[in-house]
């Protein structure tokens, strides 16, 4: 592993990552827009897909890691996963007892709320090595 | 975990970037285990011994605390 192939992956990771957020404001943009029905499923499906590639360039990009990297990726999401959780946890929790969150009224509000997480865990993580 | 790996690699005169890429490792990697806030693999602990010519034990040691 080298650090040109880890830049190189990175950069994958962030293409797919951009890709993703741009098909999705275009389904959003096509579902406000009222859209035929075939045109915002495979618009949606296409988000779907690329979601997928970027899951796919996140496990290239993990294989390509050294030891200590993967290391702080495993602390990262030790911290992430039970946080993102509780998250989900609390809104739930909110909108149960009748207290509607601005902006995460519904679950499909939520996912990118998810990834915060896994930022604050990378940055815990990354710290402890450094 | 204590080790000698600063003071092997400054001998040789070698940068931490030199010694990662004889690792395969990041130079990061390199950083954290010199300032022994990151221990290495088994595999990669025979891999510095084998790179450095020397037993494991003498670049690699427990600190106090570490001991059983």
């Amino acid at each position: 592993m080298t650090s040109a192939v880890q830049r190189s992956s990175g950069t994958y990771v962030l293409a797919t990552a951009a890709l993703l957020m741009a098909v999705y404001v275009v389904f959003v943009l096509v579902v406000d827009r009222g859209e035929h029905l075939a045109l915002r499923l495979a618009v949606g499906l296409m988000a779907v897909a690329a979601f997928g590639l970027f899951i796919a360039a996140e496990v290239r990009m993990l294989r390509e890691l050294d030891e200590m990297h993967r290391r702080i990726q495993l602390e990262a999401l030790a911290i992430a996963f039970p946080t993102a959780i509780l998250l989900v946890f609390t809104l739930g929790v909110l909108e149960r007892a009748g207290i509607v969150v601005w902006g995460f009224q519904r679950l499909r509000d939520v996912w990118p709320l998810v990834a915060l997480p896994y930022m604050i865990g990378l940055a815990i993580a990354t710290r402890r090595y450094r | 975990m204590k080790n000698a790996l600063r003071v092997l690699r400054a001998e040789r005169g070698w940068s931490q970037a030199e010694l990662a890429e004889r690792l395969h490792v990041s130079r990061q990697t390199v950083n954290a285990i010199e300032q022994e806030k990151y221990d290495p693999s088994l595999p990669l602990a025979f891999k510095v011994s084998r790179l450095f010519a020397r037993p494991i034990e003498t670049i690699f040691e427990l600190a106090p605390d570490e001991e059983a």
